[in-house]
C-alpha cells in the first residue's frame, strides 16, 4: 500500500497495522504449511506402522484408520492458506488473459475481499464453534472402535479456515495494489527447475 | 431453471479467471442462500468437514508425494538412457523410449503434468538433436504425460472412487488393460509413422548406443529393476487385497525414499521440496473436492437431478442413450475443465442414474476416464499443451503442438470404441481378483 507523502498520523498508523497484517498472517500461512509437511511425514510413517503391526505382529492398530483420515484432513486445511498463497489453485485463464491485466487484478482482488474472505470467515466461525462445543462435552468419533475426542481435529479445521480466509485479505491486498497477478506463478516448472 | 442458472453462473466466474475450487464455492454458497438462508454455511460445512475426514482420500498426498521424489530422484535419468540403449535402433526409437518411460512412471506415481515435464526436458532435445519432426516430438511428449490419469495409481481414480463410491482397488484393476492397450497403440502409431516416413523419426546413429552387452544388461538392470520393484510393491499388494490404497501408497512413498537414499541423491532439499509440491497439490485437490460435493449438494437441492433425468429420458435410445450423452459432455467439458474439476461436478449427477440404469458402473467409469484424457490434450484448456509449452525451444509452434496431439487423440478413441464394444477389457480384471 502506497499512501501519500504528506503522512497523517492515521494514515501511518494504517500502513503500520496492514503491514503487520500482511506479515503476521504471511508468517502464520508459512507456519501451517510446515506443520503440514511434517503431517504428510506422520501421515506415511502411521500408514506404514499399520502394515507392519498386522503383518509383522500380526496385529492391526486400532487407530491408523481414524489418524488417516484426521491426518489427511489436516494436511488439506493447513495447505490451504499455503497453496493459495503460492496461487497454485487451478484458474482456465484462455479467455481471462486477454483482459487488461489491471482488470484481471481488480476483479481477482475484489472477489477475494468482498466474496472468498467473509466466506471463509463464516466457515470459520461455524467450525470453530463445532471445536468448543466438541471440547466442552467430550465427544468422540462415535463410529469407531478405538473412538478418538473429535476435537483436536475440528481444532485443526478452524484454525486453518481461519488462516486461509486472512490469506485471502493478503492476497487481495497484493492484487488491488498491482504487486501480483492473478496466475503469474508457474508453480509447476519453478519447483523442477529450483 | 435454477440448477441451469447454477452452471450458467459457475461458468461466467470460471472464464473470468477466477479459479475453479473458488468458483464452485461462491456459486454454491450464493444458491444455496436462497434456500437455506443464512444456514447455508451451517449446510455447506458438512461437505467441507466430509471432504476432510475421507479415509479414501488420505492416499492421495502419498501417491503424489512418491512422484514428486520420484521425479527428483535421477531414477528418470538412467531410465531414459538405458531404454534409448535399446529401443534407439528402431525407427522412432527415441519416441518409443519416451512412451515407454512415461508408462513406467505413470505407474508408479499418481500425478499428472510434472511426470510431462521431467521426461520432455530430457527427451525434447534428445529427439530435436536426431532430427524428429517437431509435431511427433509435441504429440510425443503430450500422449506420453497424459498416460498417468488412466494407468494406475492414478489419483484421478482415488477421487473418482470416492465419488462414485467405488472400490480403488478395483477400478485399478480395471484401468490396467485399457491402460496397456492405450500404450500398444500410441507404440502402434509411432512404428507406423516412422516406418513409413524414416526422415521424420530417424534411427539414433549406432556410436551412440554401442556399448558391450554385459554393461549393457547392468545399466538396464539398475535403471529398471528400482521402478518395477516400486510398482509391484505398490499395486502388487493393493491388487492382492493385502494392503488399502493408502496404505499401499505409503509403503510405495517410503519405498520411493529408500530407494533415492539408495543412489545417494536423497538430501534435505529434495525431501523439503518434494513435500511443499505435496502440500500445495493435496490442498488444491481437496479444495476441488470440497468446492465439487458444495456445488453438487446445492444443484441437487435446486433439482438438478430431476432435470438430468429428464434430459436422459427425452433422448431415449435406452442405455446406449445415456452412455452417449454422459460421455459427450465429458468431452466437451474437457475442452475447458480440468480433471478434477470434470470428475467433481459431473461424476455425482451421473452416478446415481448410471446405477439406476443398471450400467456396470466400473465400466461407465473407465469410458469416462478414457474421454477425460483426451480433455489432456484438446485444446484450448490443454494442460499437457500448456506444460510442453513451458520448456519446448521457441522453434516449436503451437499449430505443430496441437497438430502432434490429433493422431494421438484418435488412438484414445480407439480405446474407448475397443471398450464400448468390449466391455470386459475393463471387467474382467476386477472380477476375476476377489477381495477388493
Amino acid at each position: 500500500m502506497r499512501w501519500p507523502a504528506k503522512l497523517s498520523a492515521i494514515s501511518l498508523t494504517m500502513e503500520v497495522s496492514v503491514r503487520f497484517f500482511r506479515n503476521s498472517t504471511e508468517r502464520l500461512s508459512e507456519l501451517l504449511g510446515i506443520t503440514g509437511r511434517l503431517t504428510i511425514f506422520s501421515l506415511i510413517a502411521a500408514m506404514l506402522y499399520e502394515v507392519v503391526a498386522r503383518y509383522v505382529f500380526g496385529a492391526p492398530t486400532l487407530w491408523a484408520f481414524d489418524i488417516s483420515y484426521m491426518l489427511n484432513g489436516s494436511i488439506f486445511l493447513l495447505g490451504a492458506a499455503y497453496s493459495l498463497r503460492q496461487d497454485a489453485h487451478v484458474r482456465i485463464d484462455f479467455l481471462s488473459q486477454k483482459f487488461p491485466l489491471r482488470v484481471q487484478q481488480i476483479l481477482n482482488g475484489l472477489i477475494y475481499l468482498l466474496v472468498m474472505a467473509p466466506i471463509f470467515f463464516a466457515f470459520t466461525w461455524v467450525s470453530g464453534s463445532k471445536a468448543i462445543k466438541a471440547l466442552i462435552s467430550g465427544e468422540v468419533e462415535s463410529v469407531s472402535p478405538w473412538a478418538p475426542l473429535v476435537w483436536p481435529f475440528y481444532a485443526v479445521i478452524a484454525i486453518g479456515l481461519f488462516v486461509f480466509a486472512m490469506q485471502f485479505v493478503v492476497e487481495a491486498l497484493k492484487y488491488l495494489s498491482g504487486e501480483r497477478s492473478p496466475g503469474d506463478t508457474d508453480t509447476e516448472l519453478q519447483d523442477l527447475e529450483s | 431453471m435454477t440448477p441451469l442458472i447454477m452452471f450458467a453462473a459457475l461458468f461466467v466466474l470460471v472464464f473470468a479467471g477466477l479459479p475453479v475450487a473458488f468458483s464452485l464455492i461462491i456459486v454454491a454458497v450464493g444458491f444455496g442462500y436462497m434456500v437455506f438462508g443464512d444456514l447455508i454455511f451451517l449446510q455447506l460445512y458438512g461437505p467441507l468437514l466430509q471432504t476432510a475426514s475421507n479415509f479414501v482420500l488420505a492416499a492421495i498426498p502419498l501417491f503424489i508425494f512418491m512422484g514428486a521424489v520420484l521425479e527428483r530422484s535421477g531414477i528418470a535419468k538412467r531410465l531414459f538412457y538405458a531404454l534409448q540403449l535399446w529401443l534407439g535402433g528402431f525407427p522412432g526409437g527415441l519416441a518409443l523410449s519416451t512412451i515407454a518411460m512415461c508408462a513406467i512412471f505413470a505407474a508408479a506415481s499418481g500425478v499428472v503434468g510434472a511426470v510431462e515435464i521431467v521426461v520432455g526436458l530430457m527427451a525434447i532435445p534428445a529427439m530435436m538433436k536426431a532430427g524428429y519432426k517437431n509435431d511427433l516430438i509435441a504429440g510425443t511428449i503430450c500422449a506420453g504425460g497424459s498416460l498417468g490419469t488412466i494407468i494406475p495409481p492414478s489419483v484421478i481414480v482415488v477421487v473418482y472412487a470416492s465419488i462414485a463410491q467405488l472400490s480403488i482397488g478395483q477400478l485399478f484393476a480395471a484401468s490396467i488393460l485399457p491402460g496397456l492397450l492405450m500404450v500398444v497403440f500410441f507404440v502402434g502409431y509411432i512404428l507406423f509413422r516412422s516406418i513409413r516416413k524414416p526422415a521424420d523419426a530417424p534411427p539414433l546413429p549406432t556410436e551412440e548406443r554401442r556399448m558391450p552387452l554385459p554393461q549393457k544388461l547392468r545399466v538396464t538392470l539398475t535403471a529398471l529393476l528400482p521402478p518395477l520393484a516400486l510398482i509391484g510393491m505398490v499395486l502388487g499388494s493393493l491388487l492382492a487385497g493385502a494392503a488399502s490404497a493408502t496404505e499401499a501408497a505409503a509403503v510405495g512413498a517410503a519405498g520411493t525414499l529408500v530407494l533415492t537414499a539408495l543412489f545417494r541423491e536423497l538430501n534435505l532439499k529434495l525431501l523439503m521440496d518434494s513435500l511443499g509440491v505435496t502440500l500445495r497439490i493435496t490442498s488444491m485437490i481437496m479444495l476441488i473436492v470440497a468446492g465439487g460435493t458444495m456445488f453438487t449438494s446445492i444443484f441437487a437441492v435446486t433439482g438438478g437431478g430431476n432435470l438430468v433425468r429428464d434430459t436422459v429420458a427425452t433422448i431415449g435410445y435406452g442405455n446406449a442413450g445415456i452412455i452417449t450423452f454422459f460421455l459427450l459432455v465429458v468431452f466437451f467439458a474437457g475442452f475447458v475443465l480440468d480433471w478434477v474439476s470434470i470428475v467433481l461436478i459431473f461424476i455425482p449427477i451421473f452416478a446415481p442414474i448410471v446405477r439406476s440404469a443398471g450400467i456396470d458402473p466400473i465400466w461407465f467409469a473407465m469410458m469416462v476416464l478414457v474421454v477425460i484424457q483426451t480433455s489432456y490434450l484438446t485444446p484450448p484448456m490443454a494442460p499437457s499443451i500448456f506444460y510442453l509449452r513451458s520448456i519446448a525451444p521457441r522453434s516449436m509452434t503451437y499449430g505443430q503442438m496441437y497438430r502432434g496431439v490429433l493422431p494421438f487423440v484418435a488412438a484414445q478413441m480407439l480405446v474407448l470404441i475397443v471398450i464400448i464394444l468390449f466391455p470386459g477389457i475393463a471387467t474382467w480384471l476386477p472380477s476375476i481378483l476377489v477381495g477388493l
